[in-house]
């Protein structure tokens, strides 16, 4: 009789604690987003629909409480179609593009809360209309880009998830700096990414900042500094390009052309990095997401060969993806067409 | 005093490249220029392998080039615009030409690329200006205003069918065409302008040899058909020329608008309608208003501005401005 | 010579037409005027001879040679058309307005030659307006540029002429002087000089041979004396006349 009451006291008690969980859980929370709204929101957020951020699904664990993405995670992003071979039922409702969003798709879902990017405020403004709570978010930095995620964390009740995988990226981003640090400053290589247009080039932003880290240096964030010009990305004429004969050329994973293009174009035989072969096209990895560490180690192998002699990528590579998303590196590979 | 005036606008094209080739982000001293271009013509003063010639030779020169000619195509199919259909306030951006072609080249980036776009570009460029004709056809006769406002129409409507394209595309393709639309010269190359000379050779030649029935057509249709000219078949010509000058130059480098109605007015204003004047130096004007913007837009900062930019700064009140005067003095009314 | 058989025209579509069987001719070297009241057909009739409107039962000859299946080039160089005054389009130059009389004879992907040129200055000087060769031809009188019309009709070189309502914009002045310059040439040029008027006097001092047209009918044809009689113009225009004979010349004078 004893051991009832004790049972009975025992289920109780798992059931208060229970109840006592979701309610300290349940809380209301104020963001200011990147276009400086506020907005209140109840969190844990149950239905959302994210539409950049998509990789922090798989990181964060996020998939029952996003009920819609945008189109580009299932079209262009291999770790997400990988994790979807493996888990179907994991398959989201698509939304449109980032740009585009499908307004009717999104308002059918009925979602708690719209996470997209500023790109084009226009869509943030509807959805607010419509009675939708959107943040929006553009991270221009590292600093920003934690924030972010950790934002994520607050917004989905995974605060302590979200620094389980920002302490994952740190140990890689201390690894760079470690290296890198050894470098003395003359020996610093002059970097430009290159985005759609080969003549296009990234003075700000988040790789501007993953170019500081990984020991480079970047004429082109001199013309953002000097002209005081919101632009990120800006056009430059080819001269210009070959005044600041980069040692080393980055191209975004999605642009339409590779290196080949430009070691065969004689407009570009006279840049430094072109000449001695130094272009390289980064992986198709969306950099507002933890893979920015990978990508960063990446730049800072191709960058620094040197200092990484002992370091396997793929390896290193493969551990973090096993840790945050869950997913060995070499089967997401196969999706991404390498 | 007219001759001398025409004279100085034949030869300015000349002179603002030869300026222009001096002009860059890349410091280049104009003894190393003129070095550099002997040693390219008559093979003498070797420079060796050096980056200002690669500057000079493989990126301003072509660049410089290809601006001229695409100047001179834009310059060319407006002054012609405006001639058959005697309104002075066409071009083939305001005509919807420039986007027709725009959609045709995005077509072709997005779904047929297999296809040259230029074919598609001329396809939909004249889509566009039939479009623009036919909705704006009363009685026979196109008056001037509505033939404006079918153009913007049909401008917008051909500028939402790029807009269809690029959501339907994938997005690889995506950027190929959005950064192509927006009209600049940055990636100028040798293979450009020998591209550019397709417009020339079966755009510009043409029309300029058929350039003085032009005259006769801007009397009117009944008038001209009396003279002995078959208005409609040359009418055809003469757009379907003027098209494909258009397409060529779209598809090399965007949308660029507002050089096709500033020059042509320009030159009527200093030199007289008399197209058998008129139509070389349009191509001249052309030519040189657009070297001289492309090379403002690749040195005032330290990154291009989009040169569309440019142009519209100056062409959108130029056209206010002659709206207001109603054209008297260049039109003659 | 100009010949016209038997001329039937209706719009598309209408029942009733408009030109009912006209039958004449013109003859080298003479002038012969189309007379009729508002609305007789008269313009139609020049629209059908002059080619701007094809579909037409009947049919024109010039020359014996039937113009209706010819292209514009060859009509071109068989009739000149000399419109009313009209607000011109553009500033040319007399020269270069003259200078478009040549069209029928350049290659499409020829601009004209010497040869043009030289006509052009003659027709010009034949005229009398040499002297405003440079001129723009918006900035001279309605008169003047009636005559600079005329001149580029002749630079055409083509047979026949045509002139639609040649006076009707000009002063008293310009009526006399342009109607005059007209005679002059066409005996001059031996050309076949058909006009449309609508004054019966100006027909009757200007014409050799006058068509009198009335809701699409040939009311009359002949020399001016024999046509214009007092009781053709109560006829056709409803008004009463007296005819009066003046230096050989027949006037109508209204009875007010």
């Amino acid at each position: 009789m004893v051991c009832r009451a004790i049972f009975k006291v025992l289920v109780l008690i798992l059931f208060l604690s229970f109840i006592w969980v979701e309610v300290l859980q349940a809380e209301t929370i104020r963001v200011t987003d990147k276009l400086g709204r506020t907005v209140t929101i109840d969190v844990p957020v149950k239905r959302a629909v994210i539409v950049t951020t998509y990789e922090l699904i798989p990181a964060l664990n996020l998939w029952n409480q996003v009920v819609g993405v945008s189109r580009w995670a299932e079209e262009v992003c291999g770790l997400y179609r990988a994790i979807l071979n493996e888990n179907p039922n994991f398959r989201r409702q698509t939304v449109g593009g980032g740009s585009d969003l499908n307004f009717e798709a999104v308002l059918k879902l009925n979602p708690d809360l719209v996470i997209t990017w500023t790109y084009n405020p226009n869509t943030i403004w509807f959805l607010e209309k419509k009675g939708i709570k959107v943040i929006g978010i553009y991270p221009e930095s590292l600093q920003e880009l934690y924030e972010v995620m950790r934002l994520h964390g607050k917004l989905f009740g995974k605060e302590k998830r979200v620094e389980e995988v920002i302490k994952e990226m740190e140990k890689i981003f201390d690894l760079i700096r470690v290296r890198v640090s050894k470098i003395p400053p003359e020996k610093r290589k002059r970097i430009i990414h290159l985005g759609g247009k080969p003549t296009t080039v990234s003075c700000g932003g988040i790789t501007n900042d993953v170019i500081t880290l990984i020991g480079g240096i970047n004429p082109a964030s001199s013309i953002k500094e000097r002209s005081s010009i919101k632009e990120r990305n800006v056009d430059v004429s080819i001269e210009r390009i070959i005044q600041w004969n980069p040692d080393v050329i980055f191209i975004w994973g999605y642009a339409r052309y590779d290196e080949n293009w430009l070691y065969g174009n004689s407009q570009w035989k006279h840049v430094k990095a072109v000449r001695e072969k130094r272009v390289y096209k980064l992986p198709r990895w969306s950099t507002w997401s933890p893979r920015l560490a990978p990508i960063a180690l990446y730049m800072a192998m191709k960058l620094y060969p040197e200092q990484f002699q002992d370091v396997n990528f793929e390896e290193v590579a493969d551990n973090f993806y096993k840790k945050v998303f869950g997913i060995s590196y070499y089967k997401v590979k196969h999706y991404e067409g390498y | 005093m007219k001759g001398i005036k025409a004279l100085i606008i034949l030869v300015s094209p000349f002179i603002i490249g030869w300026i222009a080739l001096f002009l860059g982000a890349y410091p280049v001293s104009p003894l190393m220029v003129l070095k550099i271009l002997l040693n390219e013509t008559l093979h003498v003063f070797d420079v060796g392998d050096i980056p200002e010639k690669a500057i000079i030779v493989d990126i301003r020169l072509p660049r410089v080039l290809l601006a001229g000619i695409v100047g001179a195509c834009l310059s060319g199919a407006g002054v012609t615009l405006q001639g058959i259909f005697r309104n002075p306030l066409v071009d083939p951006f305001i005509l919807g030409i420039s986007a027709g072609a725009a959609f045709g080249c995005a077509i072709t980036i997005g779904f047929l690329s297999f296809l040259p776009i230029q074919f598609m570009a001329f396809i939909f460029g004249n889509t566009a200006v039939a479009l623009a004709y036919t909705v704006a056809r009363t009685q026979g006769e196109v008056s001037r205003l509505p033939l404006i406002l079918s153009g913007v129409i049909v401008s917008a409507f051909f500028t939402a069918l790029v807009s269809i394209v690029k959501f339907l595309v994938d997005p690889n393709k995506l950027q190929s065409i959005v950064y192509w639309l927006m009209g600049s010269f940055s990636l100028a190359d040798w293979k450009g302008v020998k591209v550019s000379l397709l417009g020339v050779v079966f755009g510009l030649i043409p029309i300029f040899l058929m350039r003085w029935r032009l005259n006769v057509i801007s009397l009117g249709e009944e008038e001209a058909k009396a003279l002995g000219i078959n208005v409609s078949r040359d009418r055809l010509l003469f757009i379907g020329f003027s098209t494909f000058a258009v397409a060529i130059a779209t598809s090399l480098c965007g949308i660029i608008g507002w050089v096709g109605l500033m020059v042509p007015h320009l030159v009527r204003m200093l030199i007289g309608p008399d197209h058998k004047t008129l139509v070389p130096l349009s191509f001249a004007g052309g030519a040189s208003f657009m070297i001289a913007a492309d090379t403002i837009s690749r040195t005032l900062t330290s990154f291009d501005i989009p040169v569309g930019i440019i142009t519209a700064l100056t062409g959108a009140p130029f056209f206010i401005y002659l709206m207001k005067r109603g054209g008297k003095e260049a039109w003659g009314k | 010579m100009l010949e016209v058989k038997e001329l039937y025209f209706r719009h598309k579509g209408e029942k009733r037409d408009i030109l009912k069987g006209i039958n004449f001719t013109a003859e080298k070297g003479f002038i012969t005027t189309i007379l009729g009241p508002n609305g007789s057909g008269k313009t139609t009739l020049f629209k059908c001879i002059s080619g701007i409107w094809g579909n037409y039962k009947g049919e024109v000859k010039v020359n014996g040679i039937n113009i209706d299946k010819l292209s514009y080039k060859r009509r071109a160089r068989l009739f000149s058309v000399v419109p009313q005054d009209h607000e011109p389009a553009f500033p040319y130059s007399v020269f270069d307005v003259v200078l478009m009389g040549r069209a029928s004879y350049v290659g499409i992907f020829s601009s004209p030659g010497k040869k043009d040129y030289e006509k052009a200055e003659s027709a010009l000087e034949l005229v009398g307006i040499r002297h405003l060769k440079d001129f723009p031809y918006t900035k001279i009188s309605g008169g003047e540029r009636q005559l600079v019309l005329i001149a580029r009709a002749i630079a055409q070189e083509a047979p026949v002429m045509l002139l639609d309502e040649p006076t009707s914009h000009l002063d008293f002045k310009n009526q006399i002087n342009v109607l005059k310059k007209i005679k002059e040439i066409a005996s001059l040029k031996g050309l076949t000089v058909v006009m449309t008027l609508h004054d019966p006097n100006l027909a009757s001092l200007f014409s050799d041979k006058i068509v009198v047209i009335n809701s699409g009918n040939k009311i009359a044809e002949g020399s001016p004396k024999e046509v214009l009689t007092e009781e053709l113009i109560k006829r056709v225009y409803g008004i009463d006349v007296v005819k009066v004979n003046i230096n050989g010349h027949n006037i109508i004078c209204p009875l007010i």
